[in-house]
């Protein structure tokens, strides 16, 4: 009989626990108190639809904050700055959070400083905003900081807006291997690139401001990823100011070989619309567009196209580029062995796709300097030496428009 | 239905403990974990004696994944009158309610047994059918139970090492989201050891030594093996007197590192693939560039640079215990000392000439 009666309860108790599950929308503020203890433990537990509140205030960590697969998932402090997530005496952990396959996240309003990785990593998301966060490291530029500030990868539908990513000894913002992804907005400064699309699919990047950093803007595409190629990136009206700052990325990452002094650098990525953006005071280059071939490293995914194609550049502001230029970097060594030292609006390895030689359209940037390395002819010094020119009369084109809606339904469905 | 059958279950634990004088059921809700470990009634007498009950089969692997010079006592239960389906290809297909109970303890002094041993912490890995379900029990100071914890907790841990050293290593459990950094395979979590592979090798049981996989056999645990002999089995990775130097170092990447970095695991943003099976050249390391590794290159550009380990990305990686650089990322505070030696020195018996550098023109 006992048992019975027990059975009605514990049955009563989980339809009870079901009729919770459906669309609850559970709102949980964690105290000044408790956030300590309290915030991996509602990380884990957390249902559905869960928003969980972080007061102001500073919190240490010396684990790293983890969050996987529960959907609909909000996290929001009281505003960068405001709350402080110090991971000063991390002990473990690859990266101050760590989102994975979360379809529905909100980020927003708090500060994660002194991870000992990345410092917020997104993983495998859908439906992901970042929006007010900032993320640095406060001893300044050290090669010991982490290696991204924000850093969605094999993201789905990513919005990054109002934050801002300083002292990176990669890129501030990273996104990698995303498709339909905007970021505007934000400020990223003082790291060794500031913003870096990398193997995106249909992008838009506008009204960011980069300064300080070594390098402002990069648009890379990389060899031997499961996202093989990015395409599709449109960058507009952002703000590219004195990136002269010094390379204090180790050696052997790929951005330890962008040049002090450089604005814009797109390498491999395909299909760019760069227009109305502001890009002054570098002292190597305004903007580059470059091959993976120059680079010389080896690659071996067939479904890579180490080529950029497609590259409209039109109605930039591209002004006060003037050396000396770098001379710290490889890359830096090179354009200034070849070029005496001088600094260039507009730099390309002229490595262009075999049979496509008109895919770079430059126009309408006001009177700028462009040397054209011409090194599909030869990568060796002495034969960019003899190859180079300055004829940018050939470029004088339009591409056609292409599409980056894709993202425009869920953005207005927010 | 599967509230209905939890319920089935409940009930039958309630007509089962009416029954004091009867064998313990194992009964294992992983929605519902019990609070204690001593409630799964997988062992009896003293709870740290870890003394399975029948059914409860212990087992080892050739090779296993180093956490921080931890030793492991591993067991396995399947539901009655259920087993796993013999397969070369992966872990085991083990049936709904196979429950995987992994002890992590140290010898207070490695060079006398006689001293004891401290148990930090049992994971229970439990298959739902749909997925691994992994439920973390923390045993206490006094060593008499291991309360569920989610979140995980640091404990100092002090001890002898065969050497006769003093060691010492703050000691991380896992938090419950953790357990996904290693276990998950296409965001599924399974278990990484008990591949075929791995569990070919003997095991002394109370009864006498014997091959585990015919063992599991006899019990009614493995059902398909047609022929032991025909069983794959991957290198024990530091006996040097029984494998060979790559097939050890190949079966030391393939635990410590495949299950994350496999087309389908959590490192597959890297393009590596560190499997027992992966093709000796890029997929593995060779010659290639890293696209994020962070802080983790220490200066260098490859990955593996053949006959080069000091210059090789993976050997500083593996040497180092910064969070932000090391590998793997999670569960290893501690340097492997004798794993890097093995790696390095696979790395150095690599000849450069039989790997081309690059498949381009290069610049320099």
């Amino acid at each position: 009989m006992k048992s019975y009666h027990l059975l009605f309860i514990i049955a009563a108790s989980f339809l009870f626990l079901l009729s919770c599950k459906e669309g609850s929308k559970t709102e949980v503020a964690l105290s000044v108190e408790n956030l300590q203890a309290e915030l991996q433990k509602r990380l884990i537990t957390a249902e559905a639809g869960d928003k969980i509140i972080l007061p102001a205030g500073t919190f240490s960590f010396k684990r790293s904050l983890s969050l996987n697969d529960t959907p609909d998932i909000t996290i929001k402090g009281a505003g960068k700055g405001k709350t402080i997530l110090s991971f000063k005496g991390q002990i473990e952990g690859a990266e101050g959070i760590l989102a994975k396959n979360v379809k529905g996240l909100t980020l927003e309003g708090f500060t994660v400083a002194d991870s000992k990785g990345d410092a917020i990593k997104v993983q495998g998301c859908t439906n992901v905003i970042m929006r007010d966060l900032e993320t640095t490291w406060t001893n300044g530029k050290l090669a010991t900081n982490g290696a991204y500030g924000l850093y969605p990868v094999s993201s789905t539908n990513v919005l990054m807006e109002e934050c801002e990513a300083s002292f990176a000894m990669d890129a501030g913002i990273y996104v990698g291997q995303s498709t339909n992804v905007v970021v505007r907005n934000n400020y990223v400064h003082d790291n060794v690139a500031g913003l870096e699309i990398e193997n995106t699919r249909n992008g838009e990047v506008y009204k960011n401001i980069a300064r300080n950093n070594t390098g402002g803007m990069l648009i890379f595409d990389m060899p031997d990823l499961p996202q093989a190629n990015g395409d599709r990136i449109k960058f507009y009206n952002n703000l590219m100011e004195n990136n002269n700052g010094e390379n204090f990325a180790p050696k052997g990452m790929v951005v330890s070989t962008i040049p002090p002094g450089s604005g814009m650098i797109i390498m491999s990525h395909s299909n760019i619309e760069a227009h109305d953006n502001i890009i002054r005071g570098h002292k190597t280059l305004g903007i580059a567009v470059n091959s993976w071939l120059f680079t010389g490293v080896p690659f071996e995914s067939k479904d890579f196209d180490p080529y950029a194609t497609n590259i409209h550049l039109h109605d930039n502001e591209i002004t006060d580029t003037k050396g000396p230029s770098d001379n710290t970097t490889e890359y830096g060594q090179l354009i200034t062995n070849l070029l005496g030292g001088e600094a260039y609006d507009l730099i390309i390895d002229g490595i262009l796709k075999p049979g496509e030689p008109s895919s770079y359209c430059f126009t309408n940037n006001g009177d700028i300097t462009f040397v054209n390395l011409n090194a599909g002819l030869g990568t060796a010094l002495e034969d960019m030496t003899k190859n180079m020119n300055n004829d940018l009369s050939k470029f004088d084109c339009a591409l056609p428009d292409f599409d980056t809606s894709e993202h425009d339904a869920w953005l207005a469905g927010m | 239905m599967k509230n209905i059958i939890f319920i089935f279950l409940i009930l039958l634990s309630f007509v089962f403990s009416n029954c004091s004088n009867g064998p313990k059921r194992i009964l294992i809700n992983p929605e519902k974990p019990f609070e204690k470990l001593s409630q799964y009634n997988f062992f009896k007498g003293e709870l740290a004696d870890l003394d399975p009950v029948d059914r409860v089969l212990p087992y080892d692997l050739n090779s296993p994944l180093f956490s921080d010079y931890a030793h492991k006592s591993r067991f396995v239960w399947m539901p009655e009158g259920t087993s796993a389906n013999y397969t070369e290809d992966h872990v085991l297909d083990f049936p709904k309610g196979t429950a995987l109970i992994k002890n992590f303890f140290y010898n207070n002094d490695e060079t006398d047994p006689a001293k004891g041993r401290r148990i930090l912490e049992t994971r229970i890995l439990v298959n739902n059918g749909d997925e691994w379900e992994g439920l973390g029990y923390t045993w206490n100071d006094e060593q008499t139970e291991a309360i569920y914890n989610i979140i995980g907790d640091i404990k100092e841990v002090s001890w002898i090492n065969p050497e006769g050293q003093n060691q010492r290593v703050d000691y991380i459990i896992p938090n419950k989201n953790q357990c996904k950094s290693c276990h998950a395979f296409d965001n599924v979590s399974k278990p990484i050891g008990p591949k075929v592979r791995n569990l070919n090798k003997d095991f002394t049981y109370p009864e006498g030594t014997m091959n585990q996989l015919e063992k599991w056999s006899e019990t009614g645990y493995l059902t398909g093996m047609e022929n032991i002999a025909n069983a794959p089995a991957v290198a024990v990775w530091d006996d040097s007197g029984s494998y060979d130097l790559h097939t050890r170092a190949m079966a030391y990447l393939d635990i410590n590192c495949g299950h994350c970095h496999n087309p389908k695991g959590a490192a597959n943003t890297s393009g590596l693939t560190l499997e027992a099976d992966s093709e000796v050249g890029l997929p593995l390391g060779v010659y290639k560039a890293t696209v994020s590794a962070g802080a983790g290159t220490g200066g260098h550009t490859y990955s593996i640079v053949p006959g080069n380990p000091e210059e090789s990305i993976m050997i500083y990686r593996m040497k180092s215990d910064n969070p932000g650089a090391m590998m793997p990322e999670i569960g290893r505070r501690m340097i492997h000392t004798e794993g890097v030696a093995l790696i390095a020195d696979w790395i150095k018996s690599m000849d450069p000439a039989e790997f081309s550098g690059g498949t381009v023109e290069t610049l320099n």
